[in-house]
């Protein structure tokens, strides 16, 4: 049993302390390479006060789109629900003031711990109400927190700083057309 | 070759029909499907949508054949290219003003127009958007109604039920043209018993339900077949729901009792199920609080009660009242129990005067007067007091002297007489009242125990209607935590008294019926089809 032991101990002399010391070396070496390359040629990103500029298809946290005159542009036509491969999305339905539009959700929650971000909601939109953002930073205390509600989606403080991510259409093209916007 | 009957050539295959009967009607016999808007099946024939033109042998032009009649000998084609071209003309012009906004239409995944758009459409429209006829949208039509004239495609299948169904011609045609529109005169609210008949047959989504409107897109409902428990009618329903909950009836076609109709009271009746709060564990008075128990504690407590109660004033110290919304195969173990097992004397339904008025007409289209869906099941189950028993009347009075100890009451309906303050204040006298309800009552203070019961919505079963058809009808939901049926209730009693009377399953219960009842023999709970049978029962 002993000899076993010293064999073991041999062979783990040789396969981690060497290794190490081996690794140690590359990162040393890059080190110093680091300190003498000019900045603009460098790979390491400084996150999170430098980001990566992301694609313009990216798909983070959802928007909710307003019309000018403020009101949500969904007209919980349950599209979304519908697609949606997670059931993610709760929305319930009520007439609204105005009879042109018909239709309004009074309620309209986004589970952000079920959704998988696959942008389904998006392309089944008939109104491009939902689009997505680029923000992937969502990590929250609460179960709670994790469900957004209609208030939360259509105010995001969030998009200044993050941008908007995935959306086919331009979602105020429509009202360009009609010149409403 | 009978006199009566035409055969003629539909699509290549031979089609014998009644004489008089229209190409659609034989069509429709052989299983061949001609697209069609304005034409249906209990109304008059109106050809006014053009949809279901066909092409007979030897004709110069294409005929509508809702309103051909089928002839000897004829060559029909109903789907070669002249026809669909033709369809396909029709179809686009009668989309040519439709708003296209199925988004917020509740008839989306429903509607006439988009299953024929599919078929014979898929054009893009020739009409700039901003040329479209506009009209009036979101009319308040009644109490039950919304109108939007926009998407209407003037089928007048509305107005014609109003003239020949209800009788009552609120609709009508105004303007010509493109501008044609429905209304109602001078604004008048359609507010008849069967309204929301017009909202079914509507092919598109012109009328929409008030109750349903915006409640659920219909993609996600299922449909379960079941009858409607408003009155004795018994009329055939799909019960439709979507995660536990009941979104709508909808009339399912029979010939024999509803054809295609249902009145608006039966169609809402379903919220009656979410009207009051449910009682979710059976309850037991301990101590004089009320407290959630076991069903073996339950179960216990009442098989203890009817033993004492038996040795201290005999079988006639315990009376039942049942309900006839109750199930037969609920009546029928209730009666086995109590009536043929314990064999108390004072049993009855008689909660209010159904059972004389069973029959009556309220109007000559489906509603009638009694408003219990099983009062025939509990008449031929003879859930009638006994000889020396009591009835309810008679019952409340032996509360009053004191010769009635227990009370096996089933729901709360006896509240619903009109003395019934008088009776609350009796059966608040009774030593051991046992109440076995789904909704919470304001009989809980002076009960012993209270077993919570399932709704009919919750339980397979079978009603006998007016005619004497018995209908079944399935668990559609799932009941509210530990309710259970009366067939379960009473077995579970059955096996406290260690008795051989199995009622465990529904089967078992019209086995046994079979073998008690000469209009049940060989009816089995599968057995039944959708649409019912008729008892052989004579006059009762």
């Amino acid at each position: 049993m002993e000899s076993k032991k010293n064999i073991q101990y041999k062979n783990s002399i040789e396969k981690f302390y060497l290794a190490i010391l081996e690794g140690m070396s590359i990162t040393i070496r890059h080190f110093f390479k680091q300190l003498v390359t000019p900045k603009s040629k460098l790979v390491t990103i400084q996150f999170p006060e430098q980001r990566r500029e992301y694609s313009d298809r990216y798909r983070g946290g959802h928007i909710l789109n307003l019309r000018t005159d403020g009101s949500t542009r969904c007209v919980a036509c349950m599209m979304c629900p519908t697609i949606c491969p997670a059931e993610c999305i709760t929305i319930e339905a009520t007439e609204s003031p105005d009879p042109k539009i018909e239709k309004r959700p009074v309620k309209f929650e986004i589970d952000m711990l079920r959704c998988v971000f696959c942008g389904y909601c998006v392309d089944a939109c008939p109104e491009d109400a939902i689009i997505m953002s680029k923000q992937h930073e969502m990590a929250m205390y609460e179960h709670s927190d994790s469900i957004w509600d209609i208030q939360k989606l259509s105010k995001r403080a969030e998009i200044e700083q993050f941008g908007i991510g995935y959306h086919p259409y331009d979602p105020y093209a429509k009202d360009k057309k009609k010149g409403i916007h | 070759m009978a006199e009566d009957t035409v055969t003629l050539k539909i699509n290549g295959k031979e089609v014998t029909t009644k004489k008089g009967n229209m190409i659609l009607q034989a069509a429709e016999q052989a299983g061949i499907l001609i697209p069609h808007f304005c034409y249906h099946k209990h109304l008059s024939i109106a050809g006014n949508c053009r949809m279901c033109l066909v092409e007979v042998e030897g004709w110069p032009k294409l005929v509508i054949s809702c309103a051909t009649m089928a002839q000897e000998g004829m060559v029909v084609h109903t789907n070669n290219e002249k026809v669909r071209k033709a369809v396909t003309s029709v179809l686009e012009f009668i989309l040519l003003n439709h708003p296209v906004d199925c988004p917020i239409c509740d008839q989306s995944g429903e509607c006439g127009l988009q299953d024929y758009y599919m078929e014979y459409g898929l054009h893009d429209s020739r009409m700039p958007l901003k040329e479209k006829h506009r009209k009036r949208k979101v009319v308040d039509l009644g109490p039950t109604i919304v109108l939007d004239t926009e998407r209407c495609i003037l089928c007048s299948r509305c107005i014609r039920f109003c003239d020949e169904v209800s009788k009552t011609s609120e609709l009508a045609f105004i303007r010509r043209g493109g501008k044609m529109e429905i209304t109602s005169f001078e604004n008048r609210p359609l507010d008849n018993p069967y309204s929301l008949n017009t909202v079914e047959i509507c092919p598109v989504g012109a009328l929409t339900s008030k109750d349903f409107r915006f409640k659920c897109r219909v993609w996600f409902l299922k449909t379960i077949n079941s009858v409607c428990d408003h009155c004795s009618t018994g009329c055939n329903i799909y019960a439709e729901y979507h995660q536990n909950k009941i979104y709508r009836f909808r009339p399912r076609q029979t010939d024999y009792v509803n054809k295609t109709w249902m009145c608006d009271e039966g169609r809402l009746s379903y919220k009656a199920l979410y009207s009051r709060e449910r009682v979710e564990t059976p309850m037991l008075q301990i101590k004089g609080k009320l407290q959630p128990s076991s069903w073996n504690d339950a179960l216990d407590s009442i098989h203890k009660t009817v033993e004492t109660v038996i040795s201290e004033k005999g079988p006639a110290g315990i009376g039942v009242i049942a309900s006839p919304k109750l199930s037969t195969e609920e009546l029928f173990s209730l009666k086995e129990f109590f009536g043929n097992l314990i064999k108390t004397p004072n049993i009855d339904f008689r909660v209010d005067d159904g059972f004389q008025t069973n029959k009556k007409m309220e109007d000559d289209v489906l509603r009638r007067v009694d408003k219990n869906p099983n009062t025939l099941g509990a008449m031929l189950l003879k859930i009638f007091p006994t000889e020396n028993g009591a009835d309810i009347k008679g019952m409340i009075s032996k509360i009053d002297k004191g010769d009635l100890k227990m009370l096996f009451l089933v729901t709360d309906d006896i509240l619903k007489k009109e003395d019934s303050e008088k009776i609350k204040h009796s059966l608040e006298k009774v030593e051991h009242l046992i109440l076995v309800t789904p909704f919470k009552s304001e009989l809980f203070k002076s009960c012993e125990v209270i077993l919570p019961l399932k709704t009919y919505m919750e339980k397979d079963g079978t009603f006998i209607n007016a005619q004497g058809r018995i209908q079944k009808f399935h668990r559609v939901i799932n009941p509210p935590h530990e309710a259970a049926s009366l067939v379960e209730i009473i077995n579970g009693l059955l096996q406290m008294r260690e008795h051989q009377i199995d009622l465990s399953s529904i089967e078992k219960v019209f086995l046994r019926m079979g073998s008690q009842h000469l209009f049940f023999e060989g009816i089995t709970f599968e057995g039944i089809p959708d649409i019912g049978i008729q008892l052989k029962i004579g006059e009762v």
